[in-house]
């Protein structure tokens, strides 16, 4: 359905250059970018994991590869972090070695960070393509700046994690899937994106759901000519998905049952940190179901999620009218042999329905829906197509059209332009941007990332071999500070405020009592220094006020959480310092 | 169309062309508005040598809104609060009160009718962006004796089994009453009913009563009480905290809190003992102290 001149080729160099333009503005922008207390722990496991396959190579070389591959050598470098499969971490170990080590392109940090960023950019490529190939050029234009300006998401694709790669994931197997009716090596391609997704993120898990769904539909409508095509790819995901997981996973391939009952089980049971959310903490289930739509409205940009909205509506309307045998007069996808919108619906929409589910655990916010981000944007360009040729009443000028879509896409890209790089604060202008996620009471940080923005104060200003404590930053974090050379090397970091003279603080409410006890044990209520978002403050820089201050350890409890001020917690809390988890 | 039926006044593409549009204006005029009102350096310095020129002991400052606090990088060393909702404050330990407002916060409704009740307008400033408002509080009641203040000179005990066992004295008025690290009365600031409160941690032990006791304290019009679970503490749930309060020998306030109590002041008539001084306890019980993270704060006022 590709319009235009060029066709396909042209459509894949256009993919290319958009995906290729948008990793280049991740790389452009990632200096900024504070790490995250999750890219402390997947640096730490990218080495381990790396350094497994360079004794690999050497065995093998020396003829002792039972060396490696034995049940002991194999726990001493994959069970640390196998709460997550470890395809992203050991790219990022390859990464750094290649882009930062070997060729010295980029700098410590970005070398591991470099998988998820081109990963991002394959998405919003990939985005392009699908909606180009089954809407228009247009469409599949509109629908990459819509994916690509959610401020949230474009700051989540700096980092060294696996929301967007599980995201990118995601659209390849939907893809393959969507192209695999025509195609029986799309079918199998399929199996092995599925496998690829399962070893990137557990969100993976849901994908064989979507896609059952639309298959099931399909069956329903009478599209037989599918059966043979979309069998085989329901066959492959269920063999090769597997056996990419197991494969690529030394961890279990001593106890592939064991452990993998073990990593689902992490997650089943999952700790809840606790997260503010209109003006409540919330720290365990049942959490609102409401929490996914509103966070969802209020964070991505507001032109973008009413298009987004209308284009589910009107989606569900048209499919619940297609299923009941009566099309909606006009609906221009109701011949869709492929049931694409159906598809993209439920893409779209499945991700964020199992987060209305009271267990699911919400903290850390929008990013564990970005999977439904690249389904959404497509419906929402098709939507503003649709509405476009409406109200001009024949199709518009391409400069027209340009310029339409520009006005668009544009509050997204002003949105990154006010947050950047404290993405995790975005909120969008129905709620009053980031002053008003204040005002309600909307968490605006999380991970510890924020004290990036004062490291240049402290290597102004801490004395030589100063102690700082980083509240939330965790200490692989501030190694890599360090390494990096964006924190002196003899600022020493302090794991509680007792040992410190001075403090930066993360404005996350769930943890403000860190700032209190500052207030309280330190005596110093006026920070020195702040990052702050459109006067909506991020992250302070205290300074004990004399050395002399400093309390006598034997007289005054360390209390830094809940769990050192209580024998019995019922919920127990986490000491700083301490292993967070994504 | 059916002859006979009428075209709806507005289609369906309609509504969502109006609605996609009206989404594009709000941006626009949103990303416009924070520009436009967003205060400058030279503002704040303005605005804070302002303040600072004019701040008396007794006053405080309020940034308003509440999570606008920069200003606490110009005026932090001074009493300065954030409150969230002024008009549940208490404010009549404080003198004068300095509305220091970004963004037409100063204009909204709950500050508006809360000052109205509370304080008369003295003046008002306006610093580029920033507007300035100082206030004279109505029923302004000075503190006699803050009790967290003179914690070190407090007697603190655990009353187990009819056995008391007293509590460590140690820096800044903290005492340590067992081994358990929570187990110590000291001073502390913890958020309590949506505010960082000044306030003493008086951890509850089972089946003791922990005692505080202040010696030679001057009597005025009341001694003012407020107590309650910490955040933290109150979102876990648990048992009641009783708190007990003699003065002068005689019971004067004995109440439970739970994990709803919102930290509100209760105020005790002391005027008969106006003018005296005397032994002021606070007595704290719990049936089951798992996450009781009781603090509370008193004061003798007038």
């Amino acid at each position: 359905m590709t319009d235009g001149r060029g066709g396909p080729r042209l459509d894949r160099l256009l993919a290319a250059g958009l995906g290729a333009a948008f990793t280049a503005a991740l790389l452009a922008t990632v200096r900024g970018v504070g790490f995250t207390r999750d890219e402390g722990y997947y640096f730490q496991a990218a080495d381990l994991y790396r350094g497994w396959f360079a004794g690999l190579l050497r065995n093998l070389a020396s003829g002792r590869l039972a060396d490696s591959l034995g049940d002991a050598a194999i726990l001493r470098s994959w069970s640390y972090n196998h709460e997550h499969p470890a395809l992203m971490k050991t790219l990022f170990g390859f990464s750094w070695k290649l882009f930062h080590d070997l060729l010295g392109w980029v700098s410590d940090s970005t070398g591991y960070r470099l998988p998820a960023m081109l990963l991002a950019g394959a998405m919003v490529a990939l985005v392009y393509l699908f909606a180009a190939e089954a809407y228009s050029r247009r469409v599949g234009l509109v629908a990459a700046a819509l994916l690509a300006t959610i401020p949230r998401l474009f700051h989540d694709a700096h980092l060294a994690c696996f929301d967007l790669p599980v995201a990118a994931m995601q659209v390849l197997v939907v893809y393959a899937y969507w192209r695999s009716r025509r195609s029986p090596a799309w079918a199998v391609l399929t199996g092995l994106f599925f496998g690829l997704a399962l070893a990137t993120k557990l969100n993976a898990f849901f994908i064989p759901a979507v896609l059952a769904a639309h298959a099931a539909a399909l069956a329903f409508r009478g599209e037989r000519a599918d059966r043979a095509p979309l069998g085989l790819a329901f066959l492959a995901m269920a063999t090769l998905g597997p056996l990419v997981l197991f494969a690529h996973w030394p961890w279990l391939w001593h106890h592939p049952l064991e452990r993998l009952a073990g990593y689902l089980g992490f997650h089943l049971r999952h700790e809840d940190y606790p997260i503010e959310y209109l003006g409540e903490i919330l720290s365990r289930p049942p959490f609102p179901w409401s929490f996914v739509f509103v966070m969802t409205w209020v964070t991505v940009p507001l032109p973008a999620v009413t298009l987004m909205t209308l284009a589910a509506l009107r989606g569900l309307v048209a499919e619940i009218a297609l299923l009941a045998g009566a099309p909606l007069p006009g609906d221009a996808e109701a011949a869709d042999p492929r049931l694409t919108r159906l598809l993209l619906l439920l893409a779209g929409l499945v991700p964020i329905l199992v987060m209305t589910l009271p267990g699911v655990p919400v903290f850390g916010g929008v990013k564990h829906w970005f999977t439904s981000m690249p389904f959404l944007a497509i419906l929402a360009a098709v939507e503003l197509d649709r509405l476009l040729l409406w109200a001009w009443r024949r199709r518009p000028a391409r400069l027209a059209y340009a310029a339409a879509a520009m006005v668009v896409v544009l509050p997204g890209v002003l949105g990154i332009r006010l947050v950047h790089p404290y993405g995790i604060g975005f909120y969008n202008e129905l709620i009053g941007s980031v002053r008003g996620g204040a005002e309600h009471g909307m968490y605006r940080n999380f991970w510890g990332y924020t004290s990036r923005g004062n490291l240049d104060y402290l290597n102004r200003s801490v004395e030589p071999g100063g102690r700082v404590y980083f509240q939330r930053t965790n200490v692989e974090s501030y190694e890599m500070y360090r390494r990096e050379g964006l924190l002196r090397r003899d600022i020493a970091y302090a794991w509680t405020s007792d040992d410190a003279g001075w403090a930066t603080i993360h404005c996350q409410r769930p943890y403000d009592d860190d700032e209190y006890r500052i207030w309280n044990d330190w005596g110093a209520t006026r920070p020195l220094a702040g990052v702050y978002v459109d006067e909506v403050p991020m992250n302070l820089v205290y300074r004990r006020p004399s050395a002399a201050a400093q309390v006598e350890h034997e007289v005054r409890p360390v209390v830094s959480r809940a769990v050192d001020l209580d024998p019995q917690p019922p919920g127990a809390g986490r000491r700083v310092g301490q292993r967070g988890r994504e | 169309m059916t002859p006979g039926r009428r075209r709806p006044p507005v289609s369906a593409n309609g509504l969502a062309c109006v609605l996609v549009l009206a989404a594009v204006a709000w941006s626009y005029a949103t990303y416009i508005r924070l520009r436009l009102t967003r205060p400058e350096a030279p503002d704040y310095a303005q605005a804070t040598s302002y303040v600072r020129a004019g701040f008396q002991p007794g006053d405080l400052i309020d940034a308003n809104p509440f999570w606008a606090t920069r200003v606490r990088e110009y005026l932090g060393d001074l009493a300065l609060a954030s409150f969230r909702d002024l008009g549940r404050e208490d404010l009549t330990r404080y003198r004068r009160l300095w509305l220091f407002s970004l963004f037409g916060a100063e204009q909204r409704d709950p500050v508006r009718r809360a000052l109205s009740e509370k304080a008369a307008l003295l003046d008002e400033r306006r610093f580029g962006r920033i507007d300035v408002r100082l206030y004279e509080v109505r029923g302004h009641e000075p503190v006699r004796y803050d009790f967290r203040q003179q914690l070190d000179r407090a007697r603190v005990w655990m009353q187990v089994r009819g056995e008391r066992r007293d509590c460590a004295a140690g820096e800044e008025g903290r005492w340590r009453c067992s081994a358990a690290p929570w187990n110590y009365v000291g001073r502390a600031i913890f958020e309590l009913a949506d505010e960082p409160r000044a306030v003493i941690w008086a951890h509850p032990v089972n089946q003791a009563t922990l005692t505080v006791e202040f010696e030679q304290v001057p009597f005025g019009q009341a001694i003012t009480v407020a107590a309650g679970l910490t955040a933290e503490a109150a979102r876990a749930g648990g048992a009641p905290v009783e708190l007990a309060v003699e003065a002068a020998g005689r019971p004067v306030l004995r109440r439970s809190y739970g994990s709803d109590d919102r930290f509100l002041p209760e105020r005790v008539d002391t005027r008969p003992l106006a003018g005296t001084v005397g032994r002021v306890t606070f007595s704290i019980t719990t049936s089951d102290d798992r996450m009781r993270h009781f603090c509370f704060s008193a004061e003798t006022r007038g």
